[in-house]
């Protein structure tokens, strides 16, 4: 039975959530535990010159560097959480492809299966009017397909092009693996169904079509 | 403290900072440290060098912890392996312990904690090689009454077999 898009939100939506939350909380246990071990390590010079036992003071200058660097990733991965959870604010919008295609791959990237991954600079975005949230979910369930399915030293280009006005075709370009054949999956097969969007595998890669407008679920989100 | 006297470690982890700031702190506790950023390179140095105790993270891109412990396992019978999770669970600690990790840690755990793990990792490691020895000795010295000397090489080089 074909699921109502408010339904599809509600329960892919959590777990998409603890999904996303899970690995940018690991991202941030990570930055922690840096910054933790280097601000020890110059409490442990600290004592060492105390004691006055010489040291390169260029260590001094690496710490202070490196905590300063993960200070820095911190604020990023945090900018990405926050740009996230805003991707629930409207249920249905005009939406940058280009902004969801980037955020996606910046989301996943905390996952130790990533692979490399690409992002060409294009000169004009793409804009669709569709549910931001489930665009996201749809988009991220990709590239976590394509990782896993990816050899450990492949790399990943992804792109988009609005040939027509009646889409957008986000290009996921990679030499394909062998497991790519079972996707999409279920829930993912939901999720593009309520988006009306569709997946094509060509030889050189994936490609997933979203159309210009949703006016299906446009109602059906405004309804809910 | 001499470096044959010194615990030799075996640290695998892929965050590069967290590796080098761990690493520095750890030499300053007379440790004698390898560092490796994956699984696969963990594998390579073990097989060429002795190590008393590996830290490995669990979360690595390739060979992940609970695969590396596996492998470090099967071919290290007395490495003792402490596992490092950023999201330590009981199934996680449940299925490490069953593959013979000493100790799962949860990140950050403090380096102290950490320290003192090490040590306590290394003590079970001797333990278990000295009863071990006494074994081998016990057995060597029975081999010795009513054996011929063929017969003496060729257990003996049944348990050298065993040792691997």
């Amino acid at each position: 039975m074909k699921q109502h898009p408010i339904d599809l939100v509600n329960k892919q939506g959590l777990r998409f959530f603890g999904s996303v939350n899970a690995s940018i909380s690991h991202e941030l246990k990570n930055i922690f535990a840096i910054i933790s071990e280097t601000a020890g390590f110059l409490n442990d010079l600290t004592q060492l010159s105390k004691q006055g036992k010489p040291f390169d003071l260029s260590l001094l200058e690496n710490c202070s560097n490196s905590i300063a660097e993960e200070i820095e990733r911190g604020f990023d991965t945090i900018r990405r959480m926050n740009q996230f959870a805003h991707s629930v604010d409207d249920p249905f919008r005009e939406t940058s492809v280009s902004e969801t295609l980037t955020l996606a791959v910046k989301l996943t990237c905390f996952l130790s299966f990533a692979k490399k991954t690409h992002l060409e600079e294009s000169a004009r975005d793409a804009r669709v009017f569709t549910s931001p949230f489930l665009l996201q979910t749809l988009v991220y369930r990709t590239l976590i397909a394509l990782y896993r399915a990816m050899d450990n030293k492949d790399e990943l280009t992804p792109a988009f092009r609005d040939p027509d006005h009646s889409g957008v075709t986000l290009v996921f370009s990679h030499r394909l693996a062998a497991g790519l054949k079972d996707f999409p999956d279920p829930r993912t097969t939901e999720v593009a169904e309520a988006l009306q969007a569709a997946f094509k595998v060509t030889d050189t890669g994936l490609e997933l079509t979203v159309p210009r407008s949703n006016d299906a679920l446009a109602a059906a989100l405004a309804g809910g | 403290m001499t470096d044959t006297e010194k615990i030799h470690l075996l640290l695998v982890d892929d965050e590069e900072k967290f590796l080098n700031a761990l690493t520095e702190r750890l030499k300053l506790k007379f440790f004698d440290i390898t560092p490796v950023t994956n699984g696969e390179d963990a594998i390579a140095v073990a097989q060429k060098a002795r190590f008393d105790v590996a830290v490995v993270d669990l979360q690595m891109p390739g060979i992940n912890g609970v695969a590396l412990l596996r492998t470090l396992k099967q071919s290290h019978r007395f490495l003792e392996v402490i596992i490092l999770s950023g999201h330590a669970t009981i199934d996680i600690a449940v299925e490490c312990t069953k593959l013979g990790a000493f100790k799962v840690l949860e990140k950050p755990c403090g380096f102290d904690n950490l320290v003192e793990a090490i040590r306590e990792a290394y003590e079970s490691r001797l333990k278990k090689k000295f009863e071990n020895d006494a074994r081998r000795i016990k057995k060597i010295q029975s081999l010795a009454f009513g054996q011929s000397p063929l017969g003496i090489l060729r257990e003996l080089s049944k348990m050298d077999d065993n040792e691997k």
